[in-house]
């Protein structure tokens, strides 16, 4: 190897060195390539599973672990919804539901949230929120109308936070 | 908002789109949680019929069938794992039955075809932030991180089977990251994690000797310096570099890659004027995607002979190209490419080696795990007075479990 290559091959270290010092993304294992295993492969067993794990490679990039649901929906809507009292959580059929939540800023009315989780993937259409709304009237709680884009809101913030785990992760 | 979240999505499929080889890819790292080990064992097989006209069927005493079966199995085993505090580790083997064939008068012996090699073994190391080392016998960055190789249609086009039925265009695909050449050799790699879409790798190997063999020929064992065999040209102290960037623009996706492969070489004993030099090879590709279309090219030029051979002085640089298009539709894909290529092949012999091939393949996975490829492919291989051409068609069934 020449003087002129190892110069070049030091200039080439120096100028990614520099660009090190940037906010780094993780690159997956997966996105390098295989020159002849590039078609899309499936699995007999359907999308999940193989003989040895119920983990499938780049499936479980966007499948997001091994729960029912996608996982980035799932921590999402448990992130989002955390400033609520939680009342159940099902991960594998991918139900949340909170308990009723009165705001400080707001007395005399509460509020109980329902998220579901929809499948597997990681799609915008994935979750689907529903917002329970209730007002003191009379020393009693009565049901109360809502603003359909309060729940669209909120499953916004979810997918929000669904996309960041997922580019973190 | 949602179309704003969609897009983000479409961009991170881009970013496999643009990079159809890295998907899909059985040697990959599943996404391990803390504390965990996975281990897989990935398995494909593939049967393929094919019919061909060829020069070389009808050439000299030998007569070659114009028509075919062929195919293979190959094994993946890996094993993928994360420490609780987030060291990512592993390891992964391609095991693959031996492409040679060949007449087989008893097909349970041990022919050549029915046997099996190691391909790749390597482990890896690393995090999300301070990137990854590989090491073992594995593509260098050159391979792993290279764009615009446009054969992720139908059976892998110049680089995949149809030049089985086809021999004068057997030996076209010459790239250097290609067969028999730079994964075979026992490597360190060190490969970054992302900055603001650029990645970069580095490799070094100090010799050709594969994880699981030595130096062959050698006179000295691992990294030797001399050979004992005049003519004999091999290089030693390979060193890549490439850098790769991938984005998203408005929904239409970029990629690119620039790269640089050179080596120091094994004395040689040639005497006369025929001189080999150490490889200095420039590889670079680019691919945009679209709406399920993704356009690209991918060269690699400079002083080598073909794969990590190395050239001499006289010998004109290598340059070799291909460029194409893919479209893919839910289940269906497909698409074509040319490949053209000119080497100095036999070194001395004042004529270069010329190949051009042109291909057209399709895809179908009718089911999961179960794929339908179809191909067609024609081209010449050419250097001095030998002139071969051929042209050769296949479909195919791939099961992968």
């Amino acid at each position: 190897m020449s003087w002129r290559n190892v110069k070049l091959v030091v200039g080439f270290m120096l100028v990614l060195g520099v660009a090190a010092c940037g906010r780094s993304q993780p690159v997956g294992q997966n996105e390098y390539a295989d020159p002849r295993d590039h078609d899309p492969k499936g699995s007999l067993s359907g999308s999940d599973g193989t003989i040895f794990s119920n983990s499938k490679g780049s499936s479980q990039q966007d499948q997001g672990g091994a729960l029912g649901v996608n996982a980035y929906l799932w921590r999402g809507a448990l992130d989002t919804l955390s400033f609520m009292p939680l009342s159940s959580a099902d991960p594998f059929g991918g139900v949340i539901i909170t308990d009723w939540f009165q705001p400080p800023a707001a007395q005399g009315e509460r509020f109980k949230a329902t998220a579901y989780i929809l499948g597997r993937q990681l799609r915008a259409d994935g979750v689907k929120v529903s917002i329970f709304r209730q007002v003191m009237q009379n020393g009693q709680w009565v049901d109360a109308p809502v603003s359909p884009a309060t729940a669209t809101e909120i499953e916004n913030k979810i997918l929000v936070r669904a996309r960041e785990l997922r580019t973190s992760s | 908002m949602r179309k704003l979240l969609l897009a983000c999505a479409a961009a991170v499929g881009f970013t496999g789109a643009a990079h159809a080889a890295n998907m899909d890819n059985p040697m990959v790292t599943p996404n391990v949680e803390p504390g965990k080990v996975v281990v897989r064992l990935d398995t494909k097989l593939l049967f393929l019929a094919g019919i061909s006209s060829d020069k070389l069927n009808k050439s000299g005493a030998d007569k070659n069938q114009g028509y075919g079966f062929d195919g293979f199995v190959r094994l993946y085993p890996t094993m993928d794992a994360m420490t609780t505090n987030g060291i990512k580790y592993g390891a992964a083997v391609e095991i693959r039955t031996n492409s040679a064939s060949g007449a087989v008068s008893n097909a349970s012996a041990n022919s050549t075809k029915q046997t099996f090699y190691i391909r790749r073994a390597y482990g890896y190391v690393g995090t999300d932030q301070m990137g990854t080392v590989r090491f073992g016998q594995i593509d260098g960055p050159l391979g792993l991180m290279k764009v615009g190789d446009m054969q992720s249609v139908g059976d892998g086009g110049v680089n995949g089977d149809v030049p089985d039925f086809v021999p004068s265009i057997s030996g076209a695909w010459q790239f250097p990251f290609s067969v028999g050449a730079e994964y075979a050799q026992n490597k360190i790699i060190y490969l970054s994690p992302s900055f603001a879409g650029f990645d970069f790798g580095v490799s070094f190997a100090p010799s050709t000797a594969a994880l699981l063999g030595s130096v062959t020929p050698a006179s000295g064992g691992f990294g030797a310096t001399q050979s004992a065999f005049p003519g004999d040209t091999r290089p030693r102290n390979i060193i890549e570099l490439n850098g790769r960037y991938r984005g998203e623009f408005g929904g239409v996706g970029l990629a690119a890659n620039v790269g640089y492969l050179t080596s120091g070489r094994v004395n040689d004993g040639t005497t006369g004027a025929l001189k080999s030099e150490d490889l200095s090879v420039v590889d670079a590709g680019a691919a945009i995607t679209y709406m399920g279309l993704t356009v690209g090219g991918h060269m690699s030029t400079g002083r080598y002979n073909g794969y990590t051979n190395l050239s001499a002085k006289g010998e004109k640089d290598a340059m070799m190209y291909i460029i194409g298009a893919n479209y893919v539709n839910g289940p269906y894909s497909v698409g074509a490419h040319y490949y053209n290529g000119s080497r100095p092949g036999v070194i001395g012999n004042g004529a270069a080696k010329k190949d051009s091939v042109v291909a057209v393949g399709a895809t179908w996975n009718w089911a999961p795990g179960a794929q339908l490829i179809a191909e067609l492919m024609t081209g010449y291989e050419h250097e001095g007075p030998v002139k071969n051409n051929g042209t050769g068609f296949v479909i195919g069934q791939a099961f992968r479990w």
